[in-house]
């Protein structure tokens, strides 16, 4: 069966990465995509460095709503730097640790 | 009756502190006019934005303000970076300024709707005229989160300034931001207090706000990693950090951290960091044909 695979460009879709409100923006089409069931192919292509106030925004308003494996199984990167990566990366990971749930 | 700040003679950063206390508008004076003569040959970082706010709290308060000038290299320095002209009629304090010496960006008095494009812009114009190749996107974050800190927990009328400079002698890139909001070891233990829990040190709370994942949850996307962020961006370009708060201050350099109370009360936040240039890492080119599974 093929799965349903949604390629989300990230600064199309929040127009920088820096505050809340871009954050907030991101998590709406995300949230789209994870309701859907499918995989989200995320582009960073020309993305910005990325604030805590834009991966709270996002990233962690996702992981609050469908919990921290259900966002590592289906978010993929492209069109990444290493350190974004890694940012990401820790950001799950330190998440993870210091969650409340 | 006139008020007087007359600045000749160098200040560390706690007597500066001490100095700038003593300095506060006190609710009940009467003061008609604020006169300011700075009498340096240098003048730091973190004494022009404090000073920026502690001046635009008078001008806030209706008191006119009126600098002595003189031939000082401080007093040239401040001409260029247009710290006079925020409290010079005609001045146009929305638009972004092109500063008089090209090492440093303008004084900056901070603008909720202009945050990001000020970190942007800061970190493209060195990029591109001093760095070449280099990547600052550490300076982009750590000016973020402490922008982002303000407007989600400072609570300051002033807003605050920011200054960003580079010594090109001495290979050194200093950036300080001030705001006088309620400071981060007062928001910390309002918000403990809330919930019943017994109140911290001033000195214990700043250093909990780096650590501990403090988060006060004044906007419901808090979790506390702005302050922890911010010193991750700044270690790993191998900087140094500074922030003074309440009756408190804590210093980062290398892997060593100073955290102490201080005998003088800043209400509001000052932050400085510093870093050598030679640390920032190269661009890194994007990676396009492998996909990254977490």
């Amino acid at each position: 069966m093929n799965e349903r695979i949604t390629d989300i460009d990230l600064m199309q879709a929040s127009q920088g990465t820096s505050t809340n409100a871009q954050g907030y923006a991101l998590y709406v089409v995300l949230k789209q995509s994870m309701l859907n069931d499918g995989k989200i192919r995320l582009s960073l292509k020309g993305a910005s460095p990325m604030s805590s106030s834009f991966l709270n925004s996002s990233l962690g308003e996702l992981i609050d709503e469908f919990g921290i494996d259900r966002v590592k199984s289906s978010l993929s990167l492209v069109n990444y730097t290493a350190s974004q990566a890694r940012i990401l990366k820790e950001y799950l990971t330190t998440y993870q640790k210091y969650a409340k749930k | 009756m006139k008020k007087e700040i007359i600045i000749y003679s160098q200040f560390s950063e706690e007597t500066w502190i001490q100095f700038l206390e003593s300095k506060r508008l006190q609710k009940n004076y009467i003061i008609a006019l604020l006169e300011i003569e700075i009498d340096l040959q240098f003048i730091q970082t973190f004494q022009i934005v404090s000073l920026a706010c502690l001046i635009e709290e008078y001008s806030q308060a209706g008191i006119p303000i009126r600098f002595i000038r003189n031939n000082s290299l401080a007093d040239e320095y401040l001409r260029y970076i247009h710290f006079f002209d925020y409290w010079t009629q005609g001045f146009d304090r929305n638009a972004f300024t092109r500063s008089g010496k090209n090492t440093t960006l303008a004084l900056w008095k901070i603008d909720q709707s202009r945050i990001t494009t000020y970190a942007d812009e800061s970190q493209k114009y060195f990029e591109n005229l001093f760095f070449i190749g280099k990547d600052l996107s550490s300076l982009h974050i750590a000016l973020m989160e402490v922008f982002n800190n303000i407007y989600d927990h400072a609570q300051s009328a002033i807003e605050g300034f920011a200054l960003t400079q580079y010594y090109p002698k001495t290979q050194r890139m200093n950036i300080a931001i001030c705001d006088f909001g309620v400071g981060i070891p007062t928001k910390i233990n309002t918000i403990w207090a809330k919930q019943s829990r017994k109140p911290m040190s001033d000195q214990d709370a700043l250093r909990a706000a780096f650590f501990n994942r403090l988060s006060t949850q004044t906007t419901p996307q808090n979790r506390g990693f702005g302050l922890s962020n911010l010193l991750g961006n700044i270690r790993n370009i191998k900087g140094d950090l500074s922030v003074y708060s309440n009756r408190a201050m804590i210093h980062f350099i290398n892997s060593n951290v100073n955290y102490r109370g201080l005998t003088a009360y800043l209400q509001g936040t000052l932050v400085r960091f510093s870093f050598d240039p030679n640390n920032l890492p190269e661009i890194e080119p994007a990676i396009d044909n492998e996909e990254y599974f977490f």
